[in-house]
């Protein structure tokens, strides 16, 4: 099943995600959709590496299943 | 405890609610609420769902133009006093450490902030306790 996850995979998620976000200072709404229409340099390089490691991961969990609900 | 903000206050916080509907609105349409739709754009396999770079592409390229015609023609916003822009334009290691956590983040749960927040109403403990959470921690 597509975006199967347990409960320790929801809290592993939820914290990179915060820590991430702190950290580059946007997230998808903030570098994706308003500093890429702005052509702000920092956005392109922030979304340009989110979105490739996030296609990379989704993309090994889903040929390799791991941290799944049982 | 609203009673004791300034009048500008308040009206900051009612902008601020209704564009965020705006926005929760323009989410859910677009189906960034549901954790499998956003795999299914990540995960490149068999059955990979594309329709969400339809949903940023019309996003980022619509915001191009209503951006560049209030930078450029108005200037001035309607409801603030003036536009904050951001001016850092220095990439560092943080930036590209912090975009880096939050794809796998975002890989690994599905969940942006925004959605995240979003599906408060429809309470679920992984979502609305473990994942919030941690995400307030991070």
């Amino acid at each position: 099943m597509v975006g199967n996850l347990d409960i320790v995979g929801f809290g592993i998620a939820g914290y990179l995600t915060g820590a991430g976000t702190k950290l580059s200072n946007g997230c998808t709404s903030g570098h994706g959709v308003c500093g890429l229409p702005r052509f702000a340099i920092r956005s392109w390089v922030s979304v340009g590496t989110f979105l490739l490691v996030a296609i990379g991961l989704a993309t090994l969990k889903y040929h390799e299943p791991f941290l799944d609900a049982t | 405890m609203i009673i004791f903000l300034e009048k500008k206050d308040k009206l900051d916080i009612v902008i601020g609610f209704v564009t965020g509907v705006i926005f929760a609105i323009g989410l859910g349409f677009g189906g960034m609420f549901r954790r499998s739709k956003i795999i299914g754009f990540l995960a490149l396999g068999n059955d990979w769902d594309p329709s969400l770079m339809f949903l940023l592409g019309f996003a980022v390229g619509l915001n191009m133009l209503t951006f560049y015609i209030i930078q450029n023609k108005i200037k001035k916003p309607l409801l603030a006093a003036k536009l904050q822009i951001p001016a850092n334009k220095t990439v560092d290691f943080r930036l590209i450490f912090g975009s880096a956590l939050f794809g796998l983040g975002w890989g690994l749960g599905g969940l942006c902030p925004g959605p995240g927040m979003s599906l408060l109403p429809i309470f679920s403990i992984e979502v609305s306790i473990v994942w919030l959470g941690c995400l307030a921690i991070g």
